[in-house]
């Protein structure tokens, strides 16, 4: 699928490049506003990954152009500035995602992936996953039939995990979504909440259900 | 503080209202002025007619003579005036009988009118003619006329209640027209804060007072907009410039781990690398917020909240903690109350009190949580079982990156952690200070955040 690339960065911008030709895309970087906006206007592209801090303009400003020209692929915004506000604007904007830097390359293809799937989070109101089965109205987990007392920080935290099945979670996520954390939690808080997590489901080291994923933060396995 | 419109409104009605009773009171005096000057008139013209009918010299009139004409002329106005003669020493020769036992003053020790109070008729005015002799008195009774000035000052009184109540509405209504676009200006600047600071006053037309304000205050917002921009701009950009490369050593890291292989070594070289690349991620974060907090620009979600279920709800987490290090954690106390607070920082600033006091807890030691609400406060307290800070230090480790050599073992934090908590409360124009504990080893750390009067 093709993929167009919008960082000024060069070096990374080739990074990513690669990593996703590697995965059997059709790339084009671009390093500028005008360059992006002269891509999308030549052809389509089933995809956009977008830097907002551009030499020549905002990448929010592009997004907000793009979507009111009626450009409706997904658009997963890069960036380094990590106000909470930036996210929720990027977002209203018509964003489908947003990934703040430092990134993981697995945690990017990961999401690209869920971004070109289309898959969307499951609106159902049971969510199963590897003998875990949650029931979103009942408030009940269980774990290969058997029943699971969990606190109502550890519900929604697992629930967070299902609903983003393969997707790494960042602790910062994490942070905001369970926590209302504006910016990353200072305590292990996220840590020790899944160690305890992992444990009341029963995970062993052939099954971890919870893949820690060194520097970034968890995945659903 | 009383309200300039209550004060408006206050003086008005009084300047008001006082001139009104000045005016009446004066109105009342002149009134009866005119009223007794009309009877003095009337008076006169009574005793010329009493003299012109008695002759031309008063040795000519006999004393029957002139009681006899006393008498019909009495009687002809006996509904009007009292009448009374007396002779140079003061033996009284003729009184109307309607007088009764009443006796007119003498008037000849001075001047020719007086006014007193006889009994049974009340006050009573009496004017005099001296005349070959003989003093011819008359005199009228001021009943009539005082009925009439009571009158008058009944009204008077209504007129002074109701121009008092009215000049009140009036007065509160003038003020607030009048201080409506100051009203407006308040509304306007209360609302521009850090998240909205492109907004400006309206400026109301023409080049009065409150235009010259609004003027003033709007090329304010500009100043301060213009360094909030700058900040926001300096922190967006070192944001930038810190995270990219960084993006980039750790891609570069990934790579190096996926190259490595089944390489021991170098697998944890590469680990190593990317532990340290989130850990300095999350210095660049901290020292960006703290920027941001400590220069006003961070959004601060304040909103009065229930400060109960948010501590239960904290403490939770916060005994989760503490039970992973093997600790107690207690509420000694969770007073119901409100107040105006971020949750999100909040409970960032109560972690980073718990998580220190987790590290500074020997072990099976105990944490005490407190949440209580004195005079127009809220104060939450973290209370450890640790070795406490000595006093010269207390101060010292709110500032960056300081810290205590004490943690054995525990990995390191970044010596931001009060830092933040500082910056947090200063957002919530609160405080947070730490002592050691007075009942045992200890330290106890304590956020105080203005809270809403209770009721």
């Amino acid at each position: 699928m093709k993929v167009l690339i919008v960082e000024d960065e060069r070096k990374l911008g080739r990074f990513v490049e690669q990593a996703l030709t590697e995965h059997g895309h059709t790339v084009r970087l671009a390093a500028r506003c005008a360059e992006a906006r002269d891509a999308l206007a030549e052809t389509h592209y089933a995809a956009v990954i977008l830097d907002l801090g551009l030499p020549d303009g905002d990448g929010l400003a592009l997004l907000r152009e793009w979507r009111a020209a009626g450009f409706n692929e997904p658009v997963l915004i890069l960036s380094a500035r990590d106000a909470v506000q930036d996210r929720i604007a990027g977002l209203n904007l018509g964003a489908d995602d947003y990934l703040p830097k430092p990134f993981s390359l697995d945690e990017l293809l990961a999401r690209m992936r869920a971004l070109l799937r289309r898959q969307g989070a499951t609106k159902g109101t049971v969510l199963e996953h590897a003998g875990v089965r949650m029931d979103l109205l009942a408030r009940t987990v269980a774990v290969d039939g058997r029943p699971v007392e969990l606190t109502a920080r550890e519900f929604a935290l697992l629930e967070l995990f299902l609903q983003n099945r393969g997707r790494v979670l960042t602790r910062t996520l994490i942070g905001e979504r369970i926590w209302e954390a504006s910016y990353d939690m200072e305590t292990n808080l996220i840590d020790v909440y899944v160690r305890r997590l992992r444990q009341k489901l029963g995970a062993t080291e052939e099954r971890p259900l919870i893949k820690t994923v060194r520097g970034t933060g968890y995945q659903l396995a | 503080m009383i309200s300039i419109t209550r004060q408006m409104t206050i003086g008005y009605a009084l300047a008001v209202t006082a001139g009104v009773a000045v005016a009446l009171a004066a109105g009342r005096w002149l009134l009866e002025r005119e009223m007794i000057g009309g009877l003095r008139a009337l008076h006169e013209i009574e005793l010329k007619e009493i003299v012109a009918g008695l002759g031309q010299h008063s040795d000519e009139l006999s004393r029957a003579e002139l009681i006899e004409r006393m008498k019909e002329h009495s009687e002809a106005d006996a509904d009007l005036f009292f009448f009374q003669v007396h002779d140079g020493k003061g033996q009284i020769l003729f009184r109307s009988a309607t007088l009764g036992n009443a006796i007119l003053p003498d008037l000849s020790v001075g001047g020719n009118n007086w006014t007193v109070d006889i009994p049974p008729f009340g006050r009573v005015h009496t004017s005099e003619l001296a005349w070959g002799g003989l003093h011819f008195q008359v005199a009228s009774r001021l009943a009539p006329a005082e009925k009439v000035l009571r009158r008058y000052t009944q009204i008077s009184l209504l007129i002074a209640g109701i121009v008092a109540a009215g000049s009140l509405g009036l007065g509160y209504g003038i003020s607030r027209l009048a201080l409506r676009p100051i009203r407006a200006i308040e509304r306007t600047a209360r609302r521009i804060t850090a998240d909205n600071l492109g907004e400006r006053i309206p400026a109301p037309p023409g080049r009065d007072e409150v235009a010259e304000l609004a003027r003033l205050l709007n090329a304010m917002f500009d100043r301060l907009e213009a360094a909030f921009r700058e900040i926001r701009q300096f922190s967006a950009d070192a944001s930038h410039e810190l995270k990219t490369p960084l993006t980039l050593i750790r891609l570069n890291a990934e790579q190096l781990r996926k190259l490595a292989g089944d390489h021991p070594a170098m697998t944890a070289a590469a680990d190593d690398l990317l532990e340290e690349i989130g850990r300095m991620n999350q210095v660049i974060e901290r020292l960006l917020f703290l920027a941001r907090a400590e220069s006003g620009v961070l959004p601060v979600a304040r909103r009065r909240r229930d400060t109960g279920s948010f501590f239960k709800e904290l403490a939770e987490d916060a005994a989760v903690l503490a039970e992973d290090r093997g600790l107690r954690l207690t509420v000694a106390i969770n007073e119901p109350g409100e107040a105006d607070f971020d949750p999100g920082m909040m409970r960032q600033l109560v972690f980073n009190l718990v998580s220190n006091a987790v590290k500074a807890s020997p072990s099976g030691g105990t944490i005490a949580l407190r949440s209580v609400h004195p005079a127009g406060l809220w104060r939450v307290e973290v209370e450890d079982e640790g070795p406490g800070v000595p006093p010269e230090r207390q101060e010292q480790i709110f500032g960056r990156f300081v810290q205590l050599g004490q943690s054995e073992g525990a990995t390191a934090g970044h010596g931001l952690g009060l830092a933040i908590c500082r910056g947090i409360a200063h957002l919530h124009q609160g405080e947070v200070t730490i002592a050691n504990r007075t009942d045992r080893a200890g330290l106890r750390a304590v956020v105080e955040l203005p809270a809403p009067a209770a009721g």
